[in-house]
């Protein structure tokens, strides 16, 4: 065991142009790690049982990355501010220096159904911290023809199941099929904020959005196990022969295992987080009445959301690298819209 | 007083010297300080934390060592009897009301993410690792041993240990992969030794088959007291012996049988019963058994590890309240526990009924002690009279083991150990009835018929069950026979379909499945069964306030092919054969637990 370094470079900028009006700023950065302490999960063989760990000098990872804001304001007869922000981190293992070159994190199982024991993200040489590493599959066999090809892969193959790619090539299926999918870390996020006053009238918005991530349908994932997800009413049936959603065989099944790229989606998204408009009577009125400011506002949070994710909520964020990205009945963000009156005496 | 002179001098000096050391010091310790600051500096061992340094000084702490062995080895998940059962034809595992089923082991759709093998694999790993630092630590201590006793003391405990190391490597090579698994012969300590590949099932047999044997040189026939459930040179015999007898080596395993039979002291309990819950445990009969208790550790929670109870088995197998319904007896066993035919010439099959009259037990003994029946009124089951009255029998599942349960002790499990689950009932992994039975099985393969009766009959007459062969012949020629004249391959008929389940069904490391698979029937077996059709019958009784109510559909019967009165609810193994596939069932696969984190396992 030796002790972590971290060795990190900055640099950055602040300008403001145009008397201010216009102000960007700018980061960018590298951080290097070497010999990174990291939990290591042992094999059951080691003797610490299920997911036994120890912490270990894993190797050396590099975090790259920029981040650029802008702002503008305006004033004038209808004054308005508006602001960009754009982030950007590379993450990337450089070297695995023990004998495991690919360590799976022990907590990254993607449903938290009992008999769910596959991990999916790991630590690897070459790609980012927590990637997915799954199986890609192909669809359902839905032919005589198909599934005879397919059992002198997986001999116990049935119509109706779902095909595994055998991506090693080897003749089975095995850990060696699964391949670099992604992971939960996005390529880049944005944020946009905005706001206007105009006379009495006011507004004000904020979008987000993340961009490359992918996100593994845990809860998806459950509700397939335990039987009671809306799509299995259209799983294969040789009366819906044309199904991609695999036979319900039960929870451990090979159709419904968290290994496969059956529940993984694009994680992009944009989202409307806030958004609001507002109203304030003139001083004059409500001056008499005592009151300073007299304001009426229609606000909501996240009512918005563009997305192809069809899980609950694509923000599914969760901790630093293990459960990144993996929906494990994620609680989802609440949408609101309020109305309200804002009074100041 | 006045200082003297000298005195005077020496307090001088002694400022002196302490001026000296001072500027010393403002000098040295910040050299020190830069020099001083190596790694090893640093690195400090936890002095409040016991440590491979610190420990393992003397045969207390190999004691101790060993202690955490034997817990290992008693971890229930070590043998998973419930999990091993559901996959051989012995039982109905499901939970629910036949005719539904998901149990993925019974539907032989099983595959290495499940349960299990996941579970069963950690577990004897674990005891391994625990097994192998009091071996290794007792090689570094047999250097330091300085008289005879500790030597000796040392020895045993080493033996003990080989012995759990040895039974886990072969319980795993009879479990998984073929018999290829991974052997650890050390504690590892650097990162490259966490990862081990599999060894040949060849050498995986090579390497357990050395400790059995180191085992049964170097340990005790017996153990007395408290020391009771401490591993025997008999156990040590007696798993070699079923190492050879399930390689097919009829001549070696019919020697360690014999030599087990007669040499350690073992002889069969009167009565079966004796061998199946709290009620006479570490009995003569006994070769290899695991203890619970419920007398220790009941300030902790429920489901705690510490725990010294077994709490993995009770509710699986009773029929009293709060079953889960885990395993019961499949219908074809319940017919044969129901045709287990009676020796009349033995007097504990006479019985007086309440109006006086004499007849015989509607069961065998060995029926009554093993499964409760809705019908046996010969025999209480939770402390009620009769066995109908602790139970609905309904729901079709209606015949329950009585082993691994407390029917005798109390009226309900819950009673017995409230809001939580545990059972003090000790684990007879190897009995000797057990050995007696693989002995005649050997003698079978062999050819000698004759010695391979004798066994099966002294099994069978223990609990007054109609011995086999010729009337008046054999060493019980007084007793009842059935008359029948077997040559090998009916004998061996007899023992796969009717002996061996009858006396050991639902007992042991889970042997059935090793037996199906070494005489090549599991699949065969599961199609036959699956063409059988069943039926059910009523049966009115007495309640214990002595209201007549109806146990519905609780007597299963077997009907031939095209009855009308056949209830396809009752069929059984219908998916196991359609699924069952020996070369992805017959072994457990290896666990993706271990796939994912073993980068070397396949290499």
């Amino acid at each position: 065991m030796r002790w972590e370094t971290s060795v990190s470079l900055n640099a950055g900028f602040d300008m403001g142009l145009f008397d201010n009006k216009l102000t960007l700023s700018g980061d960018i950065y590298e951080t290097k790690k070497q010999d990174m302490l990291f939990p290591v999960l042992l094999p059951p063989t080691a003797g610490g049982g299920n997911n036994a760990e120890v912490v270990l000098n894993v190797g050396d990872m590099t975090n790259k990355g920029v981040e650029f804001a802008m702002n503008y304001q305006h004033a004038g007869k209808v004054s308005w501010n508006a602001g960009l922000t754009y982030t950007r981190n590379d993450n990337i293992i450089t070297k695995m220096s023990g004998s495991n070159k690919i360590i799976y994190f022990d907590d990254s199982s993607i449903s938290g159904h009992d008999n769910d024991q596959d991990l999916v993200t790991a630590l690897a040489e070459g790609y980012e911290g927590g990637a997915f590493f799954l199986v890609e599959t192909a669809g359902t066999i839905k032919t005589e023809e198909e599934l005879a090809t397919y059992q002198a892969i997986v001999p116990d193959a049935k119509i109706g199941d779902l095909k595994y790619v055998d991506f090693d090539k080897d003749g089975t299926i095995g850990i060696g099929d699964r391949q670099y999918m992604g992971s939960g870390t996005p390529e880049f996020e944005m944020g946009f904020n905005f706001s206007a006053n105009y006379k009495a009238l006011d507004f004000s918005m904020q979008w987000y959005g993340s961009f490359g991530a992918e996100i593994i349908n845990g809860n998806k994932a459950l509700a397939y196990k335990v039987g009671n997800h809306q799509d299995l009413v259209y799983q294969w049936t040789p009366q819906n022969s044309t199904s991609d959603i695999p036979v319900n065989r039960n929870a451990t099944h090979n159709n419904y295992r968290g290994q496969t790229d059956y529940w993984l989606d694009d994680g992009t998204f944009v989202r409307l987080r806030n958004i609001s408009l507002g109203y304030t009577i003139p001083r004059d009125y409500t001056e008499k009445l005592g009151i300073t400011k007299f304001r009426i506002y229609v606000a909501a949070q996240n009512p918005l959301t563009i997305t192809k994710y069809d899980g609950y909520d694509p923000e599914v964020g969760n901790n630093g690298l293990s459960t990144r990205g993996i929906d494990k009945g994620t609680y989802p963000v609440s949408s609101q819209i309020r109305t309200g009156l804002q009074i100041e005496f | 007083m006045k200082k003297s002179n000298s005195d005077k001098k020496n307090e001088k000096m002694i400022v002196m010297k302490t001026t000296i050391t001072k500027r010393l010091l403002f000098i040295l310790v910040p050299m020190l300080a830069i020099l001083g600051c190596s790694d090893d500096f640093l690195e400090q061992t936890n002095p409040n934390q016991i440590s491979t340094e610190t420990f393992w000084k003397d045969n207390g702490d190999l004691e101790q060592g060993l202690v955490a062995s034997y817990k290992g080895f008693a971890n229930s998940n070590t043998i998973n009897l419930v999990g091993e059962l559901a996959r051989t034809d012995l039982a109905w595992s499901s939970g629910y009301q036949r005719p539904n089923n998901t149990n993925e082991y019974y539907l032989q759709v099983f595959n290495d993410a499940s349960a299990v093998p996941n579970n069963k694999w950690s577990a004897n790993y674990t005891a391994i690792f625990r097994a192998n630092q009091v071996i290794e630590a007792a090689a570094v201590l047999a250097e330091t041993y300085t008289t005879e006793k500790e030597k000796e003391d040392g020895l045993v405990i080493l033996a003990q240990a080989r012995f759990l190391r040895g039974y886990l490597y072969f319980n795993l090579y009879n479990s998984f992969n073929g018999g290829a698994v991974p052997i650890y012969d050390f504690v590892p300590i650097e990162e490259s030794e966490f990862y081990q590949a599999v060894s040949s099932a060849e050498d995986v047999k090579k390497f357990y088959l050395e400790d059995l044997k180191f085992a049964a040189e170097n340990l005790p026939t017996s153990w007395e007291d408290k020391e009771k459930g401490r591993v025997t040179a008999g156990a040590a015999v007696a798993v070699l012996g079923q190492s050879y007898l399930y390689e097919g080596d009829y001549e070696t395993a019919s020697t360690h049988f014999k030599n087990v039979i007669d040499n350690f002291g073992y002889s069969l309990t009167p009565n079966i019963g004796s061998n199946f819950t709290t009620m006479d445990e570490f009995n003569e009969e006994s070769i290899l058994e695991v203890g619970y208790s419920l007398d220790f550790k009941n300030e902790l929670g429920p489901w705690d590890g510490r725990d010294v109870s077994n709490s993995a088995y009770v509710r699986q197998f009773t029929g009293g309240a709060g079953t889960w319904f885990g395993a019961v007896v499949a219908n074809w066993l319940i017919l044969e526990y129901r045709n287990d035919p009676l020796d009349f010439s033995d007097p504990r099959n006479k019985v007086i009924d309440e109006e006086g009259n004499e007849g015989f037990r509607k069961f065998s003994l060995r029926t009554s002690w093993s499964v409760a029946l809705v019908d046996d009124t010969d025999m209480g089951y939770y402390l009620r009279d009769k066995t109908g009255q602790a139970s609905n029998f309904n729901v079709k599942m209606t015949a329950f083991w009585r082993k691994h349960t407390n029917w005798d002790i109390t009226r309900s499990e819950e009673e017995l150990s409230p809001g939580k689950v545990r059972s003090g009932v000790n684990e007879r992994l190897i009995r000797l009835a057990e050995i007696y039975l693989q002995y005649a099985e050997a003698q079978i393969k062999l050819g000698n018929v004759d010695e391979a009766l004798t066994y099966i009959n002294k099994v069978r007459r223990r609990s007054g069950v109609q011995l086999l062969g010729l009337a008046g012949t054999g060493e019980f020629p007084t007793n009842d026979h059935d008359n029948v004249t077997y040559d090998a391959q009916s004998l061996m008929e007899h023992l796969m379909y009717k002996e061996l389940p009858l006396e050991l069904s639902a007992e042991g490391d889970g042997n059935r499945n090793i037996d199906l698979r070494r005489w090549g029937i599991k699949a065969e077996r599961f199609q036959e069964l699956a063409k059988r059709r069943y039926a059910a019958d009523h049966y009115p009784l007495l309640d214990e306030d002595g209201k007549e109510v109806t146990r519905w559909a609780s007597i299963v019967k077997e009907l031939p092919v095209g009855d009308p009165d056949i209830d396809e609810n009752w069929n059984e193994f219908q998916q196991a054969a359609l699924n069952y596939n020996s070369s992805l069932h017959a072994y457990w696969p290896l666990p993706n637990s271990e796939i994912i984190s073993n980068p070397q396992l396949n290499n």
